[in-house]
This record gives structure tokens, C-alpha cells and sequence, in this order.
């Protein structure tokens, strides 16, 4: 709708009537009208401001502390120790960057299948009935508080299923593997949903095609719509992993503080949201190396989350404007 | 018309955000909320029935709940997983409620922020719940480690800081720097205790060598047998105090013999509680924390006895006092801002309550309470401030 | 429907690929709701002999007797109820003009709508550090308090509104604004008067949700100092404070059991809070799409 292509004040040509006749100058009171929008239209224009002004505010206040700590440590993040709040600090992003990949990649092998299996069972396989049952289900996980997550994984997951089952290595309390479970779970109805709305929104023709070819329903949910509606469900992953990667309370509490560098799932690790955290616990003063470290690794987080979120959202787009 | 909702957009990055045309859900999710508000109204607001006959570890009904049997007093408290009445000591300090001036403190108001040492936190928080329940004051206790809490001290953003270590000549300048004047009240002895899981009978006694070989820096201990040879090759799990805590400057100061030298590969933790935790959990593991926690936790977590040359000497409130038990025996203190006192009206009868109550505070909180010769320096102290106001 | 006559048709192996691909879907919706039920019944079962209204009326303690979330509940009722209030009229606002009154496929447009989509998938850290770097620090200063709290989470939620909004402003139809106009009104008009009145169940229903998303959210207010030792309610904007789910991460990292019961009962009460605003949503949205319906 643009401004001024219905807006017949605008051109309004409409005068008053007066005594005299009629005049060819807009009234008063259309011009009080006019008056008002403009008000009106600046004031939500400073609204939108706002959002501009929340970025900048991210960037400005991520940018100086990186870029003054890099300065300074340079080539010391390709290290593999990550202690920056000992003397001597160590600043080897490797622990963190391994820490945060091991739960992301726990995490998405527990949210991709199960989610996609809530999506396709939505969109392909569910009555009407059903239906109506199972999304509010998909809505309440979704509505858990991650500080009850980590409830659940610091006190059942890590000492009733880790502790016990985990052949590798020795318990500690804290796994990644735990933290990872939780997270998927977590992260599972973002799957199921945006995928859900790629595949619900193949249009219904190709589905009759496939079921007038003789597929079975299988085939059809496999083979027609998830092919159909594969970026939907490439985004759906995207969008899920970066949701993974911020996530910081599940991390702190199921994965302990120890940014420990190792492959074993089993033991505790320290990822780059529960770095944050666990720094901002105890006080880090202004302008300490502590407090730029907490900086730097949140540029470095924020960075990843946006460029995967960039991406699936433009996936997103297009798909959209496929079927629209 | 299969137009996709939009709820993907609100859906990346946020936990949930409903489908917009979904009037599907409606049914479903009213009755999952109505049965489980529900449930839980009646629970939270119900009362229960009369309780049980009450004798200590009798089953009891309601928490918290006071009762008077034959002359005892009783309290129906947590116990492991259920409810059951408890003895409440002879000296029913409870809230450390002595008689007498409390009647003074009742027209106190104002905001307290505190913050500092975790360790000290109990202590001070306790006698700020004490102190909050007698007058009207709002008093907040942060857990930001010593370091932290100074660094906010000085910056002018608390009105007391709590340390488990004196404060540094860098810490002293950039109060200086910001105008802060303060006096520094010791309140309390602790005996940094180390600790051994439960079903570790090989280390009961180390001495002090035995620990910097552990904890200093480079340290490539990751067994029991290489600590002394007789010992089992058990793997070693540590845990300690993260580096903003005063706690891990002490300690590391005492053992290593410099502040902040210590090895990197441990479970580090602001809060003492974690380490009380990671200790029980594997037979391992060992740690340090403040004798407090492990007076509360003696039973899940062993202490360790330290030789530091005469012999092995267990951390007690005794042995802390009589100055045997070295070199890990420490004051513990309190900073007050001069500004805070004179401006801050609650701040003074906040510390006079403090400094009265303190021998029943410490022995609630579980703290090793002061000599009598740190007892008049605190009183001289507190008075001096108090010509502040 | 599945392939009805050609179903003798069907080689074994077919059905049973069939059968065992529908097995594990509903197997997943099955897990995922025991999922759910199990989460409940073990925080049910270690907490059932705590609950008394005591929980709701007494205050953080170091005696696990004497503890209750008071404190926590009205702290997150403060920093919330600030947050929205911050949060609700901005972001209804910002999404009628880009709806509204915005040129639909200039670049600055987009660029917009982009950042709002990117600010909405930003992790909920970095919020907090933002508040830390600007807020509670640097320029206002205005400290570890409601405050700080309430724009931190204003700003998290912010992006979400916005979207939410701008879906029930589509949501109205365009005949609404064309008659309107026809009839000689001036956008602002429209919108005001018609368009704003009328989406205004849906954007209740988006922002409840919003809100509730902000009153489970603990790692913003972690660096922003909630996790301390509260015994009082908030009284006014530079109150200290603490939230609910960090109250619940406290005692959950406490090292004595009794307090895992109580972050337990905590985490219900908790959970409970969030569905009743859900439910309210809800109704709200079956009460809007009733009255479109008309």
C-alpha cells in the first residue's frame, strides 16, 4: 500500500463550502487529517528506529572489545587451552569451539530425526483429529524453560543415564552428552515446525500425482513431499542448529564449566554460550581481560547464529515465494 | 487454501510463538492447562490434614510447621525426600532472634547491596535474612566472588563487600582512585578445608608439599600414585574455586606460594556448592572450599587432614582458633563503605546487628566464630564507623 | 488414502517399509509426549510433600524450611510486566508502519524486515551482554536492577512482537482497508480506527506468547546480576531483583538435596505460570477468530 496511492486527501481537490461557494483549498479540517497521519507515520517511523538502534547496539557493543583483545592476543585463540580468567590466561578457542560442536552435533542428531518425523507425521500422515492433538504437543515442549531442562538433565540424564550406561571414560556429574540431549529436545519443535509448514505447503497436486502413480503413503511423504519440500526442511535444520549454538543455561548446568578439549561425549565441556554465562556469574570488571574475553566470545557466537539464521531465513523466502 | 503460516519466522530463535491460524490447538491445550493448574492449585493451597503424632523423624504434613511435644520444641522439616519433624536445639537462635534490642531495628528502612566472596555470603546472608525480619530494610547478597565484589565496591556500586582474603594493593588504589573510603572488619575465622570423596581412605592426611605438587601450575598429576607412591592409581578428578574467588587467591597463595598460580585443568566454580557436588559424585575426586560448606556437607564430602610440618591437623573451629591448623586457616571479612554509613541509614544498625548477633549468627551459619581479641578490634572498629554518621 | 486397490498388489517388502516407517513416526509422537509426562512426573514426585502455599509466600533462604519463591515470582512479574510494557507499544507500532504506511519492495524496507528476522534468531546471551555493556554499565549505568533487567528483555522480545504483530495486521482482510479509504479516510485513519481494532485479539494473543517466552528466559538476567540472594519484592524500578527460572538454577546448583526439591516444586509452579499465559492466548485467539467468524 503506498502512501498516497489511495489516499485521496492527498490529492484532494475538495475544497469546503462556504457561503461564497465552493473553494479549491483543503479544509481545515483536512488538513488537521493530514496532519495527524504525519505525526502518526513519524512517530511509528521512529518505532522501526528502534530495531536499527538494537543492532547497532550489538555490534558496538561487541566490536571494540573483540577487536582490542585480539590485538593484543593475536594468534593465542588457535590454541588448545581455554583459560582466560587464570594467570597467565591461555585464550585457545579450541576447547570451546569442540565443546560447542560436540552438544550441537549430539543435539541435532536427537532434533533432526525425531523432528522430522513429528513434521512429516503432521503434514502427511495426521486426521484432522489427530492433528489437533498433537501440535499443542509439539507447542508444550516447546514452552519448557530450559532451566527445567537442565533440571531434568543435571539430576535424571547425567546421574541415572551417563553416569550408568556411558561405557567410556569416568563419570563426573556433568556430561556433554547429557547437555546434548537436552538441547535436541530442546531444539526438536523448531524442527517439526518449520518444517511442518514446508511440507504442509506442498501443494496438494503432487501428492494425487504420486498417489495416482500407485505410491504408497510412504512413498509419497517420502519420496514426493520431502524431496518437494526439501529446503523448507534444509531451513528447519538451519534454523535449529543456530538455535542450538545460543544456548546457554541447558549447557551450564548439564555441562559443567570445564572447558575441557576431548571427543568423549562423556565427559564435561564448556561451550561458547556457557562460557558467557558461567564468566558473567562472577563479576567481571569493565575493561578487564575477563570481561573483553566474555565480548569476544560473543562476537564470535553472535556472528555464527547470524550467518546460519541469515541463511535459512533466506531458504525460507524463497520457498515461500514458490507457492505463493 | 494452503498458505503457510508464518509461524516459522517467530519460531527461529524463540521457543515457541503459536501458529497464528491455529484454532486447532484450543481444546488440548485448555484441558492440559486447566487439569494441571488445577492439580497444582489444590496442592499449593490446600491444607493438610493434622499431622502425625509429633517425635523427632516422625512424618510430618506441612514445612516449616512448629510444634511443642512433651516440652520440645519440634519443626517439621526437609528431610531427604520427605517431610519429618525435627528437633529444634535448645537454643532456639533460630533466626538468631536475641532478645532484647531488636525492638530498635523495627523503624530501620532502606536498601543494603552487598556482593563478594561466596564463601562469606552464607554468613553475611544469613544475618541479613535475621536483620530484614526485624526492620524494614531491603538487603541483597550477590555471590560475584571476592574479586568481583571488590570490583564493584569500588566502583562504588556496593555498600558492603564481603572477601574471603584482604583486599589487594591494586583493588585498595582503584578505590582510592574512585574516592571510596572503607574499613576492613574481620567477622569470622575459616579453615579452608580440602576434601576427598567419601570412599577415598588413602589420603586422609597430605601435607602441604604433597598439595602444591597437585595444584601448582604445570602440574601434571592426574593420579593418586603420583602424589605418593603408596597410594592407590586412582584417577584424579579436581575441583576448585574459579579466579574470582577470594577463596582460590588464598588458597593458591598458601599452597603455591603466590596468589593466582595454579594449574588450569580443573573444574573451576564461583560457587562452592559445585565443588561440594563434583567431590561426591567420583571416589577421586578432591577439592577445596571454606569450612563452612563443609561442616553442612560433612556428610557427603571428607576432609582432609593438613601436615604443614607438626604433624597432621584436622580443620575444625578449634584448631583454626589455637592456630594449629596452618597454613590454611584465614579471617574472613566484611568491607563497609564510609559513604554507605553515612548516608546509607540502614547501613550502621545493619552492622551493629551483625556485630551483636555474631556469635549466634556464625554458629547457624556454621562459621569458626572470633577470639576474643578479634572481638574488641571488631567492636572498636564498628564504633569508629559509627562516629561516621 | 492409501493405494486401496492396488493394495494385494503391495510386495511384502513395500508393506513392511510402510509399516515400520509409520512405527517410528508415531513412535516419535509418542516418545515426545512421554517425553513430556515424564519431565512433570519426576518433578512431580520430588516435590508432591512440599507443596503448601508456603512456596509462594516465603522468601529465599539458607534454611531449606524457611524458602519460597515470593520474591522470584514478583521479580519476574516486575521485570516482565516492565519489559512488555516497553517492548508492546514499540513493536506494534514499528510493525503497523511497515505493514501500513512502509513502500512495500524498497530496499530499506527490506533491509529492515531482515534485520528484524536476525534479531529474532540472535541467542539470548547476547542480549544480556548488550544490557551489561550499555546498561547495567557505560553510558546509564543504571546497575544490576529492574531497570536494566526490564530493557534487556524489552529489547529480546522486541523482534518477536514485531513479527507476531505484523501477522495479525495481515491477518485482516483487505477489504476492511479498501472501504475505508474508499470511503474517504486517510491511512492513518484506516488503521487507526479499523484496521488496529481489529487485529488487536491476534497481536494479544502473539504478545502473551512473547511475554511468556521473556518470563522463562534466565541467561539474559544471568549477566545482570539476578542470580543473588533476594529476600524482597521489587518496589520500584531501581529495585535489585531475581526471576523465577534463575531462583529455580540457585537451588538446583545448591549442593544439599533438600534444595533439588525445592527447585523442583519451583520448576512446577514455574511451569504452571507459563501455561496459564498460554491459556490466555489461547482463549484470546478462539475468542478473535469467533468474533471474525461473525
Amino acid at each position: 500500500m503506498e502512501v498516497g496511492m489511495y489516499d485521496l486527501s492527498q490529492t484532494d481537490r475538495t475544497g469546503s463550502a462556504t457561503a461564497e461557494g465552493v473553494s479549491l483549498a483543503p479544509s481545515a479540517h483536512l488538513r488537521r487529517r493530514n496532519l495527524v497521519q504525519k505525526i502518526a507515520v513519524n512517530i511509528m517511523r521512529a518505532g522501526t528506529v528502534v530495531t536499527v538502534v538494537i543492532t547497532a547496539g550489538i555490534i558496538f557493543s561487541l566490536i571494540p572489545p573483540t577487536i582490542q583483545l585480539l590485538s593484543e592476543i593475536g594468534t593465542q585463540i588457535f590454541g588448545t587451552s581455554w583459560a582466560p580468567l587464570f594467570i597467565p590466561p591461555e585464550f585457545g578457542l579450541l576447547p570451546l569451539i569442540t565443546g560447542t560442536f560436540v552438544i550441537v552435533l549430539i543435539a541435532m542428531m536427537v532434533a533432526i530425526p525425531f523432528g522430522l518425523a513429528a513434521a512429516l507425521f503432521l503434514s502427511d500422515y495426521a486426521s484432522y483429529q489427530t492433528r489437533r492433538f498433537v501440535k499443542p504437543i509439539l507447542e508444550i515442549l516447546a514452552g519448557i524453560p530450559t532451566v527445567v531442562l537442565g533440571l531434568f538433565g543435571l539430576y535424571f540424564v547425567n546421574p541415572k543415564l551417563v553416569e550408568k550406561y556411558w561405557p567410556i571414560g569416568e563419570s563426573v556429574g556433568y556430561s556433554a552428552l547429557g547437555a546434548g540431549l537436552m538441547t535436541g529436545i530442546l531444539t526438536l519443535p523448531i524442527v517439526a515446525s518449520v518444517a511442518d509448514d514446508a511440507l504442509s505447503s506442498v501443494p496438494r497436486a503432487m501428492r494425487e500425482a504420486g498417489y495416482a502413480l500407485g505410491a504408497t503413503r510412504r512413498e509419497v511423504a517420502t519420496k514426493v513431499v520431502f524431496n518437494a519440500g526439501i529446503s523448507g526442511v534444509v531451513a528447519a535444520v538451519i534454523l535449529a542448529f543456530a538455535r542450538a549454538f545460543g544456548e546457554t543455561t541447558v549447557a551450564l548446568m548439564v555441562a559443567g564449566s570445564y572447558p575441557k578439549l576431548s571427543g568423549n561425549p562423556g565427559d564435561p565441556m564448556q561451550t561458547m554460550a556457557s562460557f558467557i554465562g558461567f564468566a558473567g556469574i562472577g563479576d567481571q570488571p569493565t575493561d578487564s581481560t575477563g570481561y573483553r574475553t566474555i565480548f569476544l566470545v560473543g562476537a564470535l557466537l553472535f556472528l555464527i547464529t547470524l550467518v546460519f539464521n541469515l541463511i535459512g531465513n533466506r531458504i525460507i523466502l524463497r520457498y515461500r515465494e514458490v507457492y505463493e | 487454501m494452503d498458505a503457510p503460516s508464518c509461524q516459522h519466522t517467530a519460531l527461529s530463535g524463540v521457543s515457541q510463538v503459536g501458529s497464528m491460524k491455529g484454532y486447532l490447538m484450543i481444546s488440548m491445550k485448555k484441558s492440559v492447562t486447566v487439569v494441571l493448574g488445577i492439580a497444582l492449585a489444590t496442592a499449593l493451597l490446600a491444607s493438610p490434614a493434622n499431622a502425625n503424632e509429633v517425635k523427632n523423624t516422625a512424618p510430618c504434613e506441612r514445612r516449616g510447621e512448629v510444634a511443642v511435644a512433651k516440652g520440645i520444641e519440634y519443626k517439621c522439616s526437609l528431610f531427604g525426600k520427605s517431610l519429618r519433624w525435627k528437633k529444634v536445639g535448645a537454643a532456639a537462635a533460630g533466626a538468631a532472634s536475641t532478645a532484647g534490642n531488636n525492638a530498635d531495628y523495627a523503624n530501620v528502612s532502606g536498601k543494603i547491596s552487598i556482593d563478594g566472596s561466596s564463601t562469606v555470603a552464607p554468613l553475611t546472608g544469613v544475618a541479613a535474612e535475621a536483620f530484614q525480619k526485624v526492620s524494614k530494610t531491603q538487603i541483597t547478597v550477590g555471590i560475584s566472588g571476592t574479586g568481583g565484589g571488590f570490583s564493584r565496591f569500588c566502583k562504588g556500586e556496593t555498600d558492603i563487600s564481603n572477601a574471603s582474603r584482604p583486599i589487594k594493593s591494586t583493588e585498595a588504589a582503584e578505590c582510592a582512585k574512585n574516592g571510596i573510603k572503607y574499613t576492613e572488619m574481620i567477622v569470622a575465622n575459616d579453615a579452608l578445608t580440602v576434601v576427598i570423596n567419601k570412599n577415598n581412605t588413602w589420603a586422609a592426611c597430605l601435607t602441604t608439599a604433597e598439595l602444591k605438587k597437585i595444584w601448582n601450575t604445570g602440574s601434571t598429576v592426574t593420579r593418586w600414585n603420583q602424589v605418593r607412591s603408596t597410594f592407590p592409581a586412582a584417577k584424579m578428578v579436581l575441583y576448585g574455586a574459579g579466579t574470582d574467588s577470594g577463596t582460590f587467591d588464598y588458597f593458591t597463595e598458601a599452597i603455591n606460594g603466590k596468589a593466582q598460580v595454579s594449574r588450569k585443568d580443573y573444574n573451576p566454580t564461583e560457587d562452592d556448592n559445585v565443588t561440594v557436588n563434583g567431590v561426591r559424585r567420583s571416589a577421586g575426586a578432591t577439592g577445596y572450599y571454606g569450612l563452612s560448606y563443609y561442616l553442612e556437607n560433612s556428610d557427603v564430602n571428607k576432609a582432609v587432614q593438613i601436615d604443614s610440618g607438626k604433624g597432621c591437623v584436622t580443620p575444625s573451629a578449634a584448631n583454626v582458633i589455637n592456630g594449629t591448623y596452618t597454613p590454611l586457616g584465614r579471617p574472613l571479612f566484611v568491607y563497609v563503605k564510609h559513604e554507605s554509613a553515612k548516608s546509607n541509614s540502614a547501613v550502621i544498625p545493619f552492622m551493629t546487628y551483625y556485630k551483636e548477633n555474631l556469635a549466634a549468627l556464625a554458629k547457624k551459619a556454621q562459621f569458626v566464630a572470633l577470639s576474643a581479641e578479634q572481638q574488641t578490634k571488631l567492636n572498636s572498629e564498628l564504633d569508629a564507623i559509627k562516629k561516621l554518621a | 488414502m492409501s493405494t486401496l486397490s492396488l493394495a494385494s498388489k503391495l510386495s511384502p517388502i513395500r508393506k513392511l517399509k510402510d509399516g515400520s516407517f509409520r512405527l517410528f513416526l508415531t513412535f516419535s509422537i509418542v516418545a515426545t509426549l512421554s517425553f513430556i509426562l515424564f519431565v512433570v512426573y519426576t518433578l512431580w514426585n520430588d516435590s508432591y510433600f512440599l507443596m503448601s502455599s508456603d512456596l509462594l509466600t516465603k522468601f529465599p533462604s539458607n534454611d531449606p524450611d524457611d524458602v519460597g519463591f515470593q520474591s522470584a515470582i514478583f521479580g519476574s512479574i516486575w521485570v516482565v510486566g516492565v519489559a512488555s510494557l516497553l517492548s508492546l507499544p514499540i513493536g506494534i507500532l514499528t510493525a503497523l508502519y511497515l505493514e501500513e504506511f512502509a513502500g512495500k519492495r524498497n530496499r530499506l524496507t527490506s533491509a529492515i524486515e531482515t534485520n528484524i528476522q536476525n534479531l529474532a534468531g540472535v541467542p539470548a546471551v547476547v542480549f544480556g551482554m548488550i544490557g551489561l555493556a550499555f546498561v547495567a554499565r557505560g553510558p546509564l549505568s543504571w546497575g544490576f536492577t529492574v531497570g536494566s533487567a526490564s530493557v534487556v528483555l524489552a529489547m529480546m522480545i522486541l523482534p518477536v512482537v514485531i513479527i507476531v504483530a505484523r501477522e495479525a495486521i495481515r491477518a485482516v482482510p483487505p477489504s476492511y482497508r479498501d472501504g475505508a479509504l474508499a470511503l474517504g479516510a486517510t491511512n492513518w485513519q484506516a488503521v487507526y480506527r479499523l484496521i488496529l481494532p481489529s487485529s488487536i485479539p491476534g497481536i494479544a494473543t502473539g504478545s502473551i506468547l512473547a511475554v511468556s517466552r521473556a518470563m522463562g528466559e534466565s541467561a539474559p538476567l544471568l549477566l545482570l546480576g539476578a542470580l543473588s540472594f533476594v529476600t524482597f519484592n521489587p518496589t520500584g524500578l531501581d529495585s535489585q531483583f531475581t526471576i523465577m527460572p534463575l531462583a529455580i538454577f540457585k537451588y538446583a546448583s545448591d549442593s544439599r538435596d533438600e534444595f533439588h526439591y525445592i527447585a523442583s516444586a519451583g520448576s512446577l509452579i514455574l511451569i504452571v505460570i507459563l501455561f496459564t499465559l498460554n491459556l490466555i492466548a489461547i482463549l484470546l485467539r478462539d475468542y478473535a477468530n469467533r468474533k471474525s467468524r461473525v
